[in-house]
């Protein structure tokens, strides 16, 4: 079926900030900034400032360094958004993360009251990625930032944090951001996969989304058109946890790796539990062509990938689920990466390091999005059929949860104690277009709402 | 334990939605509504694939002017609605097109309208509070495929 003519309008790509519909270069070394502006003033400027540098989809392929922004909703206050335009946005992210947190975590360390500063505060007014081809012109657009910060003194950084693409492997181990959405009419066509395309305005604000589905734009039309939102969360990995648990609960017919691959969906090299029931198939991986090509069509029962693992709930695909489902209005589009040293191989005791992902969701309605993946999909299975069964290494456990693993003759249910991912922090955040953070940086002076105190 | 969900009760893994909503007047509300829903006494068709509805109900009150609608469903009423409105648009509109200002249900308004007509249920009793559709249809699956097997094996003795 053709889709409506509405749903192929062309995509303005130049107005379209880089990071939604390009992949990122490879390689690349950069950073995350958590920024606030402790003056409305200051931050227009600084605005100004860094918009010759934000690349936008059309220019990404030809630069060298890209630089993406987004700001939270205490962060449009400072930078003086009128109250109308304010009140245009949805209320998940006017709440913001923290506020609507208590309704999908569900395990008391990851509540806000235990998150590290400044998350959760009100403090994050911006985050910002930088990111170069080489770790030369990191440092050197680093330099330049820090310079042209340096009078600005109200513009803090409360936050920096430095990646690279190494850090696409996770924590625990593996292969990570091999599945992108592949979004209709976009100029880039991502790794290879039988999926249908998704409308665009399911990730970029202001056009049709599936199936005549009106996806809210905020207003101005100049603000909102274009945008989309974003969300990013600190998490921390309990590798030592996760190898323990792999210890204790490995059999001869299912040892380690394969449990642990039989809980993400794929193996540590990235390739997919479907196309490689039996064991890892590096090769496999490596080929564009292959490893994100497949679909659960003759998995039903998920003997090769199980129902409960990881990846086969975060995109069931063509899963026939017992829940009335459609499956494209739940996508976003990933950007994680991982932070801290990795433990050393076979060490199953927590060394206290600080480690595990920033992970970064975009979709046109991702704090909904997010909260429903999280509620339903996560910390729930009956939309594939088991119950209050959990993700088993997303998923909170409060020693109650179990992971079914179907096999003949018999399936395994694999007792799950202890969750294996806390979340220290996280915001919501819209991200503009080219235009609107032209609009936003020539907002008049004077119109700044009054920042509210920090909570103590 | 019951909770509120939103406005509606939940007990365990079901809720209860109760919406009294203004009927258009004349054709276009209650005698609609009768013949959409004709045959009365027999299940909805279509309503199966939703996978998450225990049961609904459609009581026309005081003189053709109100609708009573309740429902004991699974999980929270907002999350899959989007989904309803893309996989089956015009089952919706078809049935709610009779309530007099229905945004619509590709609106953005729809959940507050809904919202605006729920009334909480002061009591209700729920047999199974923590089986879902999905777990009672898998559990009936579980059931024949013993029967068929137990079948098999008593023809022997």
């Amino acid at each position: 079926m053709a889709p409506p003519a509405a749903d192929v309008r062309a995509l303005e790509i130049e107005d379209i900030q880089g990071l939604i519909l390009r992949q990122r270069p490879t390689p690349y070394v950069g950073c995350h900034v958590l920024l606030h502006f402790g003056d409305g003033a200051q931050g227009r400027e600084f605005l100004r400032r860094l918009l010759p540098h934000i690349v936008s989809a059309s220019s990404a392929e030809a630069v060298d360094t890209w630089v993406a922004v987004a700001f939270t909703f205490t962060g449009l206050q400072a930078l003086g958004v009128p109250q109308s335009s304010l009140d245009s946005f949805p209320a998940a992210f006017r709440e913001g993360m923290a506020a609507r947190a208590p309704s999908f975590e569900t395990s008391e360390e990851s509540l806000p009251a235990h998150w590290e500063q400044p998350y959760g505060t009100g403090q994050v007014h911006t985050w910002l990625t930088l990111l170069c081809v080489s770790d030369e012109k990191f440092q050197e657009k680093l330099a330049l930032a820090r310079e042209q910060l340096s009078d600005l003194s109200a513009v803090r950084v409360l936050a920096l944090d430095n990646y690279e693409q190494k850090s696409g492997i996770t924590p625990f181990g593996f292969q990570d951001g091999i599945s992108f959405p592949q979004i209709r009419g976009n100029v880039e066509t991502p790794i290879l996969s039988p999926e249908q395309p998704i409308a665009a305005g399911e990730f970029v604000l202001g056009y049709p989304g599936e199936k005549g589905r009106a996806v809210p734009v905020p207003t101005p039309d100049v603000l909102g058109r274009n945008g989309t939102f974003l969300g990013f969360r600190k998490l921390h990995s309990k590798v030592a946890a996760f190898r323990q648990f792999l210890r204790d609960n490995e059999t001869p017919r299912l040892p380690a790796t394969k449990l642990a691959a039989k809980m993400i969906g794929r193996w540590p090299s990235g390739a997919p539990l479907l196309l490689a029931p039996d064991q890892d198939q590096p090769e496999l991986a490596a080929d564009p062509r292959q490893v994100n090509n497949f679909l659960y069509a003759g998995d039903a029962n998920g003997l090769r990938c199980p129902l409960g693992a990881h990846i086969r709930r975060m995109n069931p695909r063509d899963t026939e689920l017992p829940v009335m489902t459609d499956v494209t209005l739940h996508r976003i589009l990933r950007h994680g990466t991982a932070y801290g040293p990795p433990l050393p191989e076979g060490v199953v005791a927590d060394d206290g390091q600080a480690r595990g992902m920033f992970f970064i969701f975009i979709s046109a309605t991702a704090p909904e999005t997010y909260e429903f993946l999280k509620k339903q999909w996560i910390n729930d299975g009956n939309f594939v059929g088991l119950g209050p069964e959990r993700d088993p290494i997303a998923g909170s456990h409060d020693g109650q949860g179990r992971f079914t693993i179907p096999m003949r003759p018999l399936r395994q249910k694999v007792p799950m104690l202890d969750s294996f991912v806390r979340t220290l922090g996280g915001e919501y955040a819209f991200m503009p277009s080219l235009s609107a953070l032209k609009w936003i940086s020539q907002l008049p002076a004077g119109t700044t709402a009054k920042q509210p105190d920090p909570p103590s | 334990m019951i909770k509120p969900n939103r406005v509606g009760l939940r007990s365990g893994q079901i809720s209860e939605l109760t919406v009294i909503v203004p009927l258009k007047a004349g054709k276009d509300g209650a005698e609609s509504l009768r013949q959409k829903l004709a045959g009365g006494g027999q299940n909805l068709p279509g309503a199966d694939n939703v996978g998450t509805l225990h049961d609904m109900r459609f009581v026309i009150l005081d003189n053709d002017t109100k609708l009573l609608f309740a429902t004991a469903y699974d999980g929270d009423w907002d999350s899959y609605i989007t989904d309803f409105a893309t996989k089956i648009p015009d089952a919706m509109d078809y049935f709610f097109s009779v309530v007099e200002g229905w945004p619509g249900i590709h609106s953005p308004n729809v959940y507050d309208f809904i919202a605006k007509y729920q009334v909480a249920a002061t009591g209700w009793y729920v047999a199974y509070p923590n089986e879902t559709v999905a777990s009672i249809k898998s559990a009936l699956k579980v059931r024949d495929a013993l029967n068929v097997l137990f079948n098999a094996a008593s023809t022997g003795l």
